[in-house]
């Protein structure tokens, strides 16, 4: 749900406006050939690589894609429903470090990847698995792609994110996770694996992208056509004019798979943020990342598409107090500005170069604090509770009152990481900070960790699939 | 009348119509081509370095300020014969095979220009056989590459083998979120640098 309007409707018209014209007069640049040529055939005008789009083909793909679907889980239980209104949250994607307390930052390995996928699993906060939390990165290169899939599968039933980097290993990915439902045909119906093609800001897309939405599309399985502009140096420094510009590579993308087939599930996907210009790196804990969240919330339901923003994002190099109050500022905002699909939702430092085992955990208690602020309040006559009051009355006390007993827990959230008890007994207890009781919070985790079902058969063909 | 230190000013301030109209009128008033580069371009941006290692001046300033240098140089450049013109030296910079990201490699390019390299940028996505290819036709003191992905740092070692393998004198740096001393050590790379500004620090010294 919306709860935070930026811009006034004529302002978020003009934006629009603005992206048509880019599109038409400026274009984008598609690398891949097959791209150009669907695009072409779809009635965009191409010259060399650069593509131009009229606006109606744009309006018009615009209305193919559905503003709801349902992305399945191997447990029926966690299938997610994602549309224009309730929100999802996704683990951390794409990091080539991890850090803990114990050993520090370093690169990440199989093991990490493994570890954060348990603990993605372990999450109730979490409801996507974002299938690639950390690289694991003594894995070949090559053999990455089908790697995460197999274990992602096989480590949780929740539904999973699949691979991007070209059109053959998104077609790999999603023929994976179709052995798991009953092959290619029954999840043309029914999306089981959703995938976030990213362009090549400013204004391209590179061929294993337009690959994998081309990929995706064929199979009509779900993704998040993203942007991540870094205004001030991909894009304009103006939060309106690198709007405009996101939205138009957005929006190409979105013509391309509708024209791959119409309908296919899209989520609009926006992560721009700022340049840090002492530096010129990107700046993702900032309040611009925000106000950014807050713009793209607001496009997305004037296209009345489910809407991906992200996250509990900070740039800080270790799980310290700099990484909370970025964290629960941008993952706030996120939730205020309507966001469906949350992905980065938790453990992100270092402007996304690396997963936190610690954070994981900080952030899951902001999404849980979140979740409650979402479910608002009720108003009814039990929860009026003016007979209890009455009962009560003057000077009585309630916290010994049945009306309590029945509601305390669906109405207060209960932490799984903060501190509330008194001073005397949190020194008993060891005194121990936020980030060392997210350390010990993980470790418990992943001793409690039990692997989900799958079948043998399946599993083998997994496997088969995967090596070949 | 135009002085070198209104020159110096110009470029401070990253002034580039100030740059060209003052430099042209030194031009014009006789003064010595290298004196209007030592003593004013260069000197300005003398000032813009360290300003911008202490942060108060900011990417967008320095960038600036490196434009108006350029433009003074243009006017003084032809007035020089290529001994006399002072640079320290070709750098030959790309993004490696396979990697797209050039947001940093670009600011790394600017930076070089800026404390007066020349600076070939091949782009990205550079193929080793590419890297090789550009040293024969530039012959640079220096070749830089940028990488983000942890999947394309292994082409920085290939690009390197290959440069060896041929047989070339340059000097090899590497740079890049995912990359560090260490990796660079470990692929035998002649120095590395964390960010645009010690990139050029690095850069001034190896060639030194
Ligand atoms: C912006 C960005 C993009 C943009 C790039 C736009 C562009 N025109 O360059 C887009 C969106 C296109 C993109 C695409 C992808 N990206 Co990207 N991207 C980033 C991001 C967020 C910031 C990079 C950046 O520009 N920083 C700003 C610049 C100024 O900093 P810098 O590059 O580090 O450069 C500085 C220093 O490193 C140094 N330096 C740089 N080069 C050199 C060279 C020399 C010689 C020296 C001395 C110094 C030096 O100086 C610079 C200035 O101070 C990083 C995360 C991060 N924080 O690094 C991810 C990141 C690098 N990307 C990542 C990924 C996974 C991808 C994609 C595969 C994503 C996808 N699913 O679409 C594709 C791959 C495309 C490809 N084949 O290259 C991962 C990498 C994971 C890994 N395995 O290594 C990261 C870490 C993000 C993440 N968590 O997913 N990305």
């Amino acid at each position: 749900m919306q709860r935070y309007q930026i811009l006034t409707q004529n302002e978020i018209e003009k934006i629009h406006e603005t992206s048509l014209r880019i599109l038409e007069e400026v274009g984008v640049v598609f690398s891949y050939a097959p791209a150009r040529e669907i695009l072409a055939k779809g009635g965009a005008k191409v010259d060399g690589q650069r593509v131009y789009f009229p606006p109606a083909m744009v309006e018009e793909a615009l209305k193919k894609a559905p503003s709801s679907f349902k992305l399945h889980a191997r447990d029926p239980q966690k299938d997610v429903v994602i549309d224009t209104k309730t929100t999802t949250y996704v683990g951390p994607y794409g990091s080539p470090y991890v850090i803990d307390l114990d050993k520090g930052r370093r690169e990440s390995t199989l093991e990490d990847f493994i570890n954060i996928t348990k603990l993605e699993y372990m999450m109730d906060n979490i409801d996507v698995m974002s299938h690639i939390p950390c690289e694991p990165n003594d894995i070949p290169a090559e053999k990455r792609a089908a790697e995460m899939c197999y274990l992602t599968l096989k480590y949780s039933d929740k539904p999973l994110m699949g691979s991007v980097l070209g059109y053959e290993n998104a077609k790999k990915n999603i023929e994976m996770a179709a052995l798991v439902f009953g092959g290619v045909d029954v999840i043309k119906e029914k999306p089981v694996i959703i995938s976030i093609p990213c362009t090549l800001t400013p204004l391209s897309y590179d061929d294993k992208m337009a690959g994998a939405i081309i990929a995706y599309a064929e199979y009509r399985q779900p993704q998040l056509i993203n942007s991540l502009c870094i205004a001030g140096a991909t894009t304009p420094a103006t939060v309106a004019g690198t709007v405009a510009l996101q939205n138009a590579e957005i929006l190409a993308g979105i013509v391309l798979a509708q024209l791959v087939s119409e309908g296919t599930p899209i989520v609009y996907s926006a992560s721009s943020s700022n340049a840090e210009m002492r530096y010129g790196t990107l700046s993702i804990g900032s309040p611009e990342d925000a106000v950014f969240s807050l713009v793209n919330g607001q496009l997305a339901k004037y296209y009345n598409l489910p809407c991906r923003i992200s996250g509990a994002l900070s740039d800080s190099k270790c799980c310290d107090t700099q990484a909370a109050y970025e964290s629960a500022v941008t993952l706030t905002m996120a939730q205020m500005a309507g966001g469906n699909f949350i992905l980065h939702a938790a453990g992100i430092i270092d402007g996304y170069a690396t997963t936190s085992y610690e954070k994981m955990m900080i952030d899951d208690e902001i999404i849980g604090m979140l979740r409650r602020i979402d479910r608002g309040v009720t108003v009814n006559e039990d929860t009026l509770a003016f007979d209890v009051i009455k009962e009560v009355g003057p000077q009585g006390e309630f916290l010994s009152h049945e009306h309590t007993f029945m509601h305390f827990r669906s109405e207060f959230y209960q932490p799984v990481l903060s501190d509330r008890q008194n001073a005397d007994q949190w020194e008993k207890n060891g005194a121990l900070t936020a980030e060392q009781r997210a350390n010990a919070r993980w470790k418990k985790m992943l001793e409690e960790y039990v692997e989900p079902k799958l079948d043998k058969d399946i599993d083998a063909a997994l496997i088969k699939l995967k090596d070949s | 009348m135009a002085t070198l230190t209104d020159l110096c000013q110009s470029i401070v301030t990253g002034n580039v119509a100030q740059a060209k109209e003052l430099t042209q009128a030194l031009v014009d008033a006789g003064t010595a081509p290298l004196e209007i580069i030592n003593d004013g371009l260069i000197a300005g941006m003398n000032i813009v370095g360290p300003r911008f290692k202490n942060g108060e001046m900011f990417v967008p300033e320095v960038l600036m300020s490196a434009k108006a240098m350029a433009v003074g140089m243009e006017i003084v450049k032809p007035l020089l014969s290529d001994t006399d013109m002072p640079s320290k030296g070709t750098i030959v910079l790309g993004t490696v095979k396979g990697d797209l990201h050039d947001i940093g490699k670009n600011l790394v390019g600017m930076m070089l220009e800026g404390s007066g390299f020349k600076v070939v940028d091949l782009g990205i996505d550079i193929a080793p056989e590419k890297f090789v290819e550009a040293i024969k036709e530039h012959n640079p003191q220096i070749v830089a590459m940028s990488a983000l992905l942890t999947t394309t740092m292994p082409a920085m070692k290939d690009t390197i083998d290959l440069i060896k393998e041929e047989g070339l004198k340059v000097k090899c740096i590497v740079g890049g979120a995912p990359v560090s001393q260490g990796f660079a050590d470990e692929i035998g790379a002649d120095g590395y640098a964390p960010d645009a500004a010690s990139a050029a620090e690095l850069c001034t010294k190896l060639v030194g």
